[in-house]
Parts: C-alpha cells; structure tokens; sequence
C-alpha cells in the first residue's frame, strides 16, 4: 500500500482560524490519553532505576505489582480508558522473559487482569512483539495509536490501542499503554469537527476514517484514495504528525 | 380475541395467545434478571408484536417460555404495570393484558439518539444490512402468500399512519415481518433486537429527509420484489434503504451532539 501524504507547506495555506482550533482540540484530546500514559511510564522508569541502579537488587515482578496503584488511577481519571497497563520488554524482569500487566474496569469499578498467554511454546500464545503498537516502542521508540480495531483478548471492545514507549538511558523497559474505547472516546473528538462549516473527516496514514462530522464518512471505512489539497480537499494538514492522524476538509463544492 | 378497526384479528397473521417474546438473552450489565425479562416483554410490545388489550399468556406458561421462575416474572409483571405497558384485571377473565398505546415520547427518544456513538449507530447500520437484507433475500425465495399479503398492507399502512408512534411501530413490523417470510427463528429474533434499539429513531422530527409516502413507496417496492421472488433485487432495495437509514440517524445524532458557541 502506497501512503501518500500531504506537502506540509501546501496543506497549511488554506487552513483557517477555525480549523486551526479543530486541530488544536483534537491534539489536546490526544494528549487527554498521552500525558497520564507519560506519568505511568515516568513512574515505572523511576521502580526500574531506584531497584537496579540506586538499591542494586534484581528488578522482579513484585515491584511491577506495586505500580498497580497507578494503573488503577489512570482508570479512574478518564472514562474513555477501557483498560491499561504495562507491557514489558523481554528479560526486563528477574524473574520473568515476559510480562503484560494489564486492568479493565469494570462498569461497578472493580479492577480486573487481563490473563494472557505469554508462554512463546503453547499454541494460544498473545505473542506482544508482533504487535504494531509494541514494534513502535521497540524499533523506533516512537508513540503510536493503533486500530480501531475490535479488540479480542479484552472482550472485544471497539477501541484504539494507545502506546507510550518507556526508555530509561538507552534501555527500553516496554511501554504503557491504554485502551480507549471508541464509542466513549468519540465525546473528544467529534464537537471540535462539527464546529467547523466544511464536511471534515479525521484519518490517519492507512487511509481509514478516525472521525468525520458528515455520514458520507463513517469510522472504520477507508477512504479511496488519501486526501491530498486539489478538487475534492480544500485542506489536508497533520492532527499529530508522529502517529499519523490528519484532519481533511472538503472542498464545500464537494459531491 | 382482539379485534382491531381494520376488521384484522391481533394484527391478523399471528393466531391469538401466542408467544411472541423472543427468547431471553440476558444482557451484561444490565441490572437483575426480572429487569431483563421486563425488558424483554417491553420490546416485543413496543415493537408491536403484542396488540393493545391482548392478554399476556398465564404466568406460567410465559415463565416456562423464558425459562424463569414465576417469581421473577411476577417480579417484571411488576414493572411492566409501574411502566404502564400492562395492566392486570382480577375475576374470571382476569390476567395481564397490553394497554394501549402510548405516543412516542420525542425527549425521550432524542436521549436515546443523543447518547448513542455515531460508530455505535454505524454499527448497528453493518448489523442491518447483514440481517435485514439477508432476511429480504431469503424472503424473496420463501415468503408465503400471507407474509407477501401482510407485507402489502404494512407498506400502505405506513401513509395512513397518523401519530409518531404508530408509523414507527408500522415501520417496525414491516421489517419484523420481512425476518417472519425469510422462514429464520435467527434473523427474526436479531431483527426484532435491531428494530427495538433504532426503530423510533427514525422517526423523531427532522431524522428523515424524505416523507413517510415516499418511504412507503420504498417499502412498497421491496414487498413486490418478494412477491415476485426477485431475490437479488429484494436485498438491493433493502440494503440501499438500510445504508440511507445509517446515515439519517448519523447525521442526526451529529445535529443533536453539536456544541452552541
């Protein structure tokens, strides 16, 4: 598949005031998930560095357990987050090759783990390295959102799977993460879209529509061809470069 | 027997007394088990499958149906009476029976609209087109004279319909109607479910850009495509008429969820 995107300077010219507080809301609704997954990460490379570099003791799952607490208040601060947790990077730990330590709510906040096969032998195995979200963190160090996907091992929920690498000096631990449920997650993202006049639609780099405030476009269809500047698209301009997102509006001519 | 202005007996196809409450599927989160039997009886009334002064089988039977215990279905009998959907007379001829019906509540229903997600309302559009135009396919190939008789009349019906909550229960039992020819327990049950959660959607002010003649012609055409058992031309209506659906009830949940600056 051939992603083209958008010229940065060319998209920008016709970007209006209001589109630039679209994009800057839609940004912020982004950072709503990125900065509480930021503090998670930064508490876990704090356990990781006090145990193994200031206390010297090996790094073992009971100190992952202790960062639960954080979990759970990362649950609680936002209702779209549909579970979260940590997934870490192999041989992180002492005692363990792999580890997934993962929590839904559920509707009456009682916090559940999500089991997973982690065992590379056994035939059911959620093998977390061939997972886009995880390769991110591991090849590019990058944050990453991935999906909408239906998602399987957490009773398939609609959801985007968001992801914040955790690098600790050069060394990285895994990453925190959030599943965030559409149907709750979409109170962010469509009042920016339908305050602007024109039919805008939200996309990212796999030509699949996020958001749109029109039905011509509905989540989880993929557009024909990437929007680009010209007949049909008055602007195509990024919502966050680094994970793909972009918002094109129509020309209002649009058919 | 209830015999309705039309001269038809209980809505004319289906014989008197029978059970017309799909079978329970408790659904999770959704508080006890007599909540989801009092739902359960509700949906089949509001979907019009239970006339208006129609008595609901013995207690009983209508347990036994659903698979609780007499006590939990008193329990949603309970309810149902608080709603208003029933009422109970005592005596010889004593028993539950369908009051009748109330108009569409516009607020209320708007709520409903209003807090479902636009992907949500996608969803449930993909969900459509996979039952309900299956269910005009198979239709087209097994309706009986009676269902393609019923089809006919429901379609025209829908001119004439005067209040909110009478073209959506006509509408509804249109579709409950198409799943009915298609000879499947399944999709008649997954349609049932379907019409229940988007049915009186559609028709709150300014959800459908065409008007209810119009409408009706659309369905005229897809009851004459089964009559003639044209398959493939029956599931393209009903799946062009599904998709448009989608997107009215899209961009109405959008109107409504609009900020005021």
């Amino acid at each position: 598949m051939t992603v083209v995107k958008p010229t940065g300077g060319r998209a920008q010219a016709g970007l209006t005031p209001e589109m630039a507080a679209c994009v800057a809301e839609l940004a912020q609704a982004l950072e709503a998930i990125f900065t509480p997954l930021q503090q998670l990460g930064q508490a876990l490379s704090a356990c990781w560095i006090g145990t193994t570099i200031v206390d010297r003791q090996p790094f073992t799952t009971s100190e992952i357990a202790g960062l639960q607490p954080r979990v759970f208040e990362l649950l609680d601060s936002e209702p779209a987050v549909d579970s979260a947790g940590y997934v870490l990077a192999e041989n992180i730990l002492a005692d363990r090759a792999r580890c997934l330590d993962w929590w839904h709510r559920s509707d009456d906040h009682h916090y559940q783990p999500l089991i997973l096969e982690l065992d590379l032998t056994s035939p059911d195995c959620y093998d977390y390295y061939t997972m886009d979200w995880f390769r991110a963190g591991v090849d590019e160090g990058r944050r990453f959102v991935s999906g909408p996907l239906i998602d399987l091992p957490c009773a398939a929920v609609y959801v985007f799977t968001f992801s914040q690498p955790v690098v600790v000096e050069g060394t990285f631990l895994g990453i925190a993460g959030a599943d965030v449920a559409l149907s709750r997650y979409e109170d962010h993202l469509v009042p920016p879209l339908l305050d602007l006049t024109e039919p805008a639609v939200v996309i990212n780099d796999e030509r699949r529509v996020i958001v749109s405030n029109d039905s011509r476009w509905t989540t989880g269809e993929k557009v024909r061809t990437f929007p680009v500047v010209g007949r049909d698209w008055q602007v195509v301009v990024p919502v966050a470069g680094d994970i793909g997102w972009h918002l094109a509006v129509a020309q209002t001519n649009h058919a | 027997m209830n015999v309705e202005p039309d001269g038809r007996i209980n809505g004319g196809n289906v014989p008197s007394r029978a059970i017309r409450v799909p079978p329970l599927v408790v659904s999770p989160g959704g508080g006890g088990l007599a909540q989801s039997v009092a739902r359960q009886i509700a949906d089949a009334i509001h979907l019009g499958l239970m006339a208006p002064g129609e008595q609901l089988p013995s207690e009983g039977v209508l347990a036994g149906h659903l698979g609780v215990s007499t006590m939990t279905l008193r329990e949603a009998l309970v309810a149902l009476r608080q709603e208003g959907l029933i009422e109970t007379r005592r005596g010889r001829n004593g028993g539950s029976f369908v009051r009748p019906f109330g108009s569409l509540s516009v607020p209320r229903v708007r709520d409903q609209l209003r807090a479902l997600s636009a992907t949500e309302l996608r969803d449930i559009g993909d969900e459509r087109l996979a039952v309900q135009g299956t269910a005009a396919q198979l239709a087209a190939r097994r309706a009986s004279a009676a269902n393609v008789e019923h089809l006919r009349d429901l379609s025209t019906e829908l001119v004439q319909a005067d209040s909110l909550g009478d073209k959506a229960r006509t509408h509804n039992r249109f579709w409950i109607e198409v799943s009915l020819a298609s000879q499947s327990e399944r999709l008649t049950y997954a349609s049932m479910r379907l019409q229940s959660s988007v049915g009186e959607m559609l028709w709150l002010p300014g959800v459908m850009p065409i008007d209810q003649k119009a409408l009706s012609e659309e369905l005229v055409s897809l009851a004459q495509a089964i009559a003639i058992e044209a398959d493939a031309a029956a599931r393209r209506l009903a799946e062009s008429l599904l998709d448009r659906t989608t997107r009215w009830l899209i961009d109405a949940h959008l109107n409504l969820t609009r900020r005021r600056r």
